[in-house]
Formats: C-alpha cells, sequence, structure tokens
C-alpha cells in the first residue's frame, strides 16, 4: 500500500470547461457558455421560450458529439412538443432517441416522490452517458417538496451527482417576474425569460440573473423566437463596452463635395469622426447624406446607407432629380450598400449588430457610413432611457473601426428654438450640423450652419443650403439679414422693435385667441 | 459482490456516489463521520473504505489512524477525498489514493476499480 501519492491531481482550478450552447450570442453573455457539470434554472412564464431554449441547446450539443437527456414532469406529452419543435430549422429527428432521449419522470415523482425521482434521473443519466440533463416542468418537482427546503435538498443531490458525471443541468420552470423562487439560491446560474407587452409589442427578453465561475454580462437583453429558435440580443451598451478594434493611420479629411460647405469644415469631416445632421422635414438631410456617400465613392471610398424610410429605389430615383444620377452606378458597383430596414417592428440591439457586423464583414478601410435616421432606432427601443448609451456605445464602436459616421435626426418643422429629439447626443458626436429653415421677405430658405465640430477649425458662419436639379450648392453667408437662426430672420439694420417679426400665422393666431379671452357668451347661445 | 464503505458528512456527495457504485455492482454503506464508520466496520467488512477529511466527530486522519490501528483493518484500502490535498500535511498517512473534490466521474471509478477491481 502506497503513501498517498497516487492522488486525482488533474483538477486544478484552472478555466473550466464549458458547454455551447448554439444559442446566437448566449455564449457571448456567459463568455464562452455554460460551465460543464454546473446547473441552471430556466425561469419564465408560459410562451417565454424556455422549452425552445433547451431544445436549442440539446440538439446543438448532441450535434457536437454529446448525449442529452430530456426529463419531462407534468408537461406536454412528448409527441406534442416534439410536434411543436418540428418545423425549427435545428430540429434533426435522426438524433431521437440514441442521442436526445426523453422520459417522463411524473410517475415516479408521484409513486417516490423526489427521492424516487432523483434516482430515475441518477440512473437515466448514467445510462444514456448523458452530458446535458434538461428537466421541464420543476414545478411539479417543487409541489411535491412541499417546502423550499426539501426541494433545496433535493436540488442540492441533484446537482452534487451531475457534478460528478459532468453533466450539464438545465432546469425548466414556470415564473413569473417578481417572484424569487428558491432553486435560484441552489443553482450556479440563473436565466430568467419574459413575456411582455410595450404599447402593442410583445417584447422578449432574456435576463441573466447569475452565473457562477465565470465574469458574464448579467442584465436584461432583448430576445427573438424565429423558425431557427431564439437569437439573443445582448445590450449594445455592455456588448461594445470595451472595443478591441483600434483606428490606424492618419486622420484625412471626408468631404461632401459640395464647396463652400467642405471649406466651412476646413476641407470635411475627420474620419473615423460621428456627425450629427440635423434639421426639420424636407431640409435636405437624407440628400446631403447621401451627397456624403457619393463624393466618397468618387474617391473610391466605401460608404453605407442604413436607413428606415426609404427603398434603395426611391433613393436613387431621388438622388438623380438633383445631380446625383452616377449614385446608382456606385450602388451596382457594390461600392455604396444600400441597407434598408422595413418598416416593421425593429429590436434596438438586433439594428446595431445588423449594422456593426456589415461593416465588419466588408472589412475596408475609411468607410463611410449615413444612418437615416436617429429616429429609426429611437423608435425600436423599449427603453428610451437607454438611448443616450446605447448611442455613445455604437458611435464609439463605429469610431474604433475607423468608419465615419453621419447620423440624421429631425427637429420641429417651425420653431425658434433648435431642440434636438436626442439632447444628449450632442455630447457623444463630434460634429454637429444643422440645417434649417429661415424665413426671410415672405420666402422660405433653406440655411446650413455648422454647430460644433470638435478637434478642427470650422467656418461657423451660417449659409444658404439649395436643392435644385443641379446639385446641392451652400451659398455666402446671410450677411444681409440677421436673427436667421432663430427661423424668424429681419433685415440687417430695420429698427429693433421692427426687426422682432412675430412668426408665420403668429399675428391672426393672437387676434383670434384675444377675441375669444374678450368675446362673452351670447345670449342666443346661453339659451 | 465488493462492499464500498462511503463516509462523508456531506450527504449529497454520499448519497451521488452510492447511486454511482451500486450502478457499477458494488454494495455501497454511508456513514456520516469516522466514529458511525469505526462501528460498522466490523458488521460491513468493506473491501475499500472512501473518507473524507472534513467531518465532525472524528475527521478522516482521525479515522483512519483508527482503522490503521485496529488489525482486522490495518490494510483495508483507504481513498481519502477532500478539497485540500493531504500531502501537503507534515505528517504521512497510510492512504491507498487521493480523491480531490470536486471529482470526476472518471477519477472516481479509476480509483475505485483499481483498489477495489470486480471480478471480470
Amino acid at each position: 500500500m502506497s503513501s498517498g501519492q497516487e492522488g486525482d491531481s488533474e483538477r486544478k482550478a484552472v478555466e473550466q470547461p464549458r458547454l455551447e450552447t448554439g444559442v446566437p450570442r448566449l455564449d457571448f453573455i456567459t463568455k464562452g457558455g455554460l460551465i460543464q457539470g454546473a446547473s441552471y434554472a430556466v425561469l419564465g412564464p408560459p410562451g417565454s421560450g424556455k422549452t425552445v431554449l433547451a431544445h436549442q441547446i440539446a440538439f446543438w450539443h448532441v450535434k457536437h458529439g454529446g448525449k442529452a437527456l430530456y426529463v419531462t414532469l407534468l408537461t406536454e406529452s412528448h409527441a406534442r412538443m416534439l410536434s411543436n419543435l418540428e418545423a425549427m430549422s435545428f430540429f434533426d429527428a435522426s438524433v431521437i432517441p440514441d442521442k436526445l432521449h426523453y422520459i417522463s419522470g411524473y410517475r415516479q415523482l408521484e409513486t417516490e416522490g423526489l427521492k424516487g425521482l432523483l434516482e430515475l434521473v441518477r440512473r437515466a443519466a448514467r445510462q444514456h452517458q448523458a452530458t446535458l440533463l434538461i428537466m421541464d416542468g420543476m414545478d411539479a418537482a417543487k409541489e411535491f417538496a412541499r417546502g423550499d427546503l426539501t426541494y433545496k435538498r433535493f436540488l442540492q443531490e441533484l446537482q452534487t451527482f451531475v457534478s460528478i458525471i459532468g453533466c450539464t443541468t438545465l432546469l425548466l420552470s414556470p415564473h413569473y417576474t417578481g417572484e424569487m423562487p428558491p432553486e435560484t439560491t441552489a443553482v450556479d446560474g440563473v436565466f430568467e425569460l419574459s413575456l411582455w407587452l410595450s404599447g402593442p409589442r410583445a417584447v422578449r427578453e432574456l435576463v441573466a440573473l447569475k452565473f457562477r465561475g465565470s465574469d458574464s454580462l448579467l442584465g436584461k437583453h432583448e430576445l427573438e423566437i424565429s423558425d431557427h429558435g431564439i437569437i439573443v440580443h445582448p445590450r449594445t451598451e455592455v456588448q461594445f463596452s470595451s472595443p478591441l478594434e483600434r483606428s490606424e493611420g492618419p486622420r484625412v479629411r471626408m468631404g461632401f463635395g459640395v464647396p463652400r460647405l467642405d471649406e466651412s469644415l476646413h476641407g470635411g469631416l475627420l474620419s473615423g469622426s460621428t456627425t450629427l445632421l440635423l434639421g426639420a422635414p424636407g431640409t435636405g438631410k437624407t440628400l446631403l447624406g447621401l451627397r456624403f456617400l457619393l463624393e466618397g465613392a468618387r474617391q473610391g471610398q466605401p460608404g453605407v446607407y442604413f436607413g428606415f424610410y426609404e427603398t434603395s429605389q426611391r433613393l436613387i430615383e431621388k438622388a438623380e432629380g438633383v445631380g446625383m444620377g452616377d449614385l446608382k452606378k456606385y450602388v451596382d458597383e457594390g461600392l455604396i450598400e444600400i441597407q434598408w430596414q422595413p418598416p416593421l417592428e425593429h429590436n434596438l440591439d438586433a439594428l446595431a449588430e445588423r449594422l456593426l457586423e456589415r461593416i465588419h464583414e466588408r472589412n475596408v478601410k475609411r468607410m463611410r457610413l449615413f444612418v437615416d435616421s436617429i429616429a429609426g432606432f429611437r423608435s425600436a427601443t423599449v427603453y428610451p432611457e437607454r438611448m443616450s448609451r446605447f448611442f455613445s456605445a455604437l458611435s464609439h464602436q463605429l469610431r474604433m473601426m475607423d468608419v465615419t459616421t453621419l447620423y440624421s435626426d429631425e427637429t420641429a418643422l417651425f420653431s425658434p428654438d433648435v431642440d434636438a429629439p436626442q439632447p444628449d447626443a450632442t455630447a457623444y458626436v463630434e460634429n454637429v450640423i444643422l440645417l434649417r429653415y429661415v424665413e426671410l421677405r415672405s420666402q422660405l430658405y433653406r440655411l446650413l450652419s455648422i454647430m460644433k465640430m470638435r478637434e478642427s477649425q470650422y467656418d461657423s458662419g451660417i449659409r444658404e443650403f439649395s436643392i435644385t436639379n443641379e446639385g446641392i450648392t451652400v451659398a455666402k453667408t446671410f450677411e444681409s439679414a440677421e436673427a436667421v437662426l432663430t427661423g424668424h430672420a429681419t433685415l440687417a439694420g430695420t429698427p429693433h422693435k421692427a426687426r422682432r417679426k412675430p412668426p408665420m400665422g403668429a399675428k391672426s393666431a393672437k387676434k383670434k385667441a384675444a377675441l375669444k379671452r374678450t368675446r362673452k357668451p351670447s345670449p342666443r347661445r346661453r339659451s | 459482490m465488493k462492499t464500498v464503505l462511503v463516509v462523508d458528512d456531506e450527504m449529497d456527495i454520499a448519497e451521488a456516489v452510492k447511486s454511482i457504485l451500486e450502478d457499477e455492482g458494488y454494495k455501497v454503506i454511508t456513514c456520516a463521520n469516522g466514529r458511525e464508520a469505526l462501528d460498522c466496520l466490523a458488521e460491513a467488512r468493506p473491501d475499500l473504505a472512501i473518507i473524507d477529511v472534513m467531518m465532525p466527530v472524528m475527521n478522516g486522519f482521525e479515522t483512519l489512524q483508527a482503522i490503521r490501528n485496529t488489525e482486522a483493518f490495518a490494510s483495508l484500502p483507504v481513498l481519502i477525498m477532500s478539497a485540500i490535498d493531504p500531502s501537503v500535511r507534515p505528517q504521512t498517512y497510510d492512504w491507498a489514493g487521493f480523491l480531490k473534490k470536486p471529482f470526476s466521474l472518471d477519477s472516481l471509478l479509476k480509483q475505485v476499480h483499481r483498489l477495489a477491481p470486480l471480478a471480470a
């Protein structure tokens, strides 16, 4: 007999082996996948996607060499469950029952209680050499426990066993937000699925509440269920909290090809910068953004239009009408790519992923991007308070990818104030260009002014901006008028009082209001 | 049939090991501490003892020492299981193997099959 030197010392405190889930971006949240041999509670109300999630993981696992055991407790029948899943692209009948084995544990639970269920699971897991165990309908086991302590004890025994045999376990229970079920303290990780209504829109979310043994992106992440199963969309602001890519090479000027505008910008926007193109409806934001992409393409720089309102065909027609006929050529050649997001219910983070993935796939330097507009993103969020952090993270990531970005956003049609719908946007962009209407001598003019340009000098003059079938032009400054930025310009040299003209229609509105206040109700009306 | 005595105050571990070894064809007796283990040795006559170190009443090393001092079991193979490698201790004990907690199924079976091989 030796003196204890034949010990099992292979399990050192090293990186724990992981089990990939095959659920897009779920492994990103857990920073590598579920921990092998650990147990996880998957909670959520009926219809939130627990069974789909578990099956997606199971099919992926067996496809990659593992073996899975699916134990049901008072859930729908196996046949019904499988028929509901057949339409999913991950479903593969050929792996059932050899690699993915189903058993019902309810009879055992009813006749022998939790101890009997545990024994059934232990034997079946060993018999089928399961490396993934799914127990669906754990609320039945909880009810049999008749107390949290007994249930926790059952979970602990189950966990110890699965940990020894290296079998990763998912425990699925119906759950409504607000409760804190006993398994949350007993297991290694908790994923809560939720389904709720934001106005008419159904919102699905996955909340990573706990993940022992590894760093993870805890918190809420939206998810989608399609015929391909579940896709998780991690919150953009946590996903890109530490961007890895770095902008390379000296920065260059990215012009619009509009002479006076480029002069005002001292040659153009700095590459890798982000710019907010702010303006009232119809002031020409889309055309100016397209002009920016077109100018890049003429110099061989690739560009992406990421828009929500106009199709590729409509944009090309629009450009043709204002002297930008060669846009079609560059679109056909692929140098300019038009990414139109159909007017559907979008998911904020999915939009950002789509945009960034497209840019990443193109893998080109000095790319120009025109996002038309921020409002498209804003309408996709169910948490407006996230917008600032979201755009800050997205802009930072684009910057690091050396993308020169132009975001458009809309202001009110007529207002003396410039109210940006995203007031804090000016903090996360380097440059702000304002387009607006100005009323002068009973005529409406478009004006353009550069409000901010970080890391560069710029001309702050207010200039007339016009769009004709010849193209876009920027004229000299409004030297002959004053107060043009308010939208209600006055001619220079007009006496002070006379200069303060009210906006169009304001006089008659004032008159009517005064009349209303002073008018007494007529006796006829009173009767 | 070979008999294995599993001594651990953590009953979930004792029960899990029991379930696994019974499936392998062993008879398994579980005890919650060293004192209980010594009391049942004569009747159980195990072929292998798997003993946890950190236990109430009598710890794993004290239990091992007591077993060695009992003539009938002086040569009983003992597999020590612990989260801490016992070889770091200054005293030497005569154990046949060491299983570091948490352990894998493979390492458990490897050690048990080595120390108490089943008849072919």
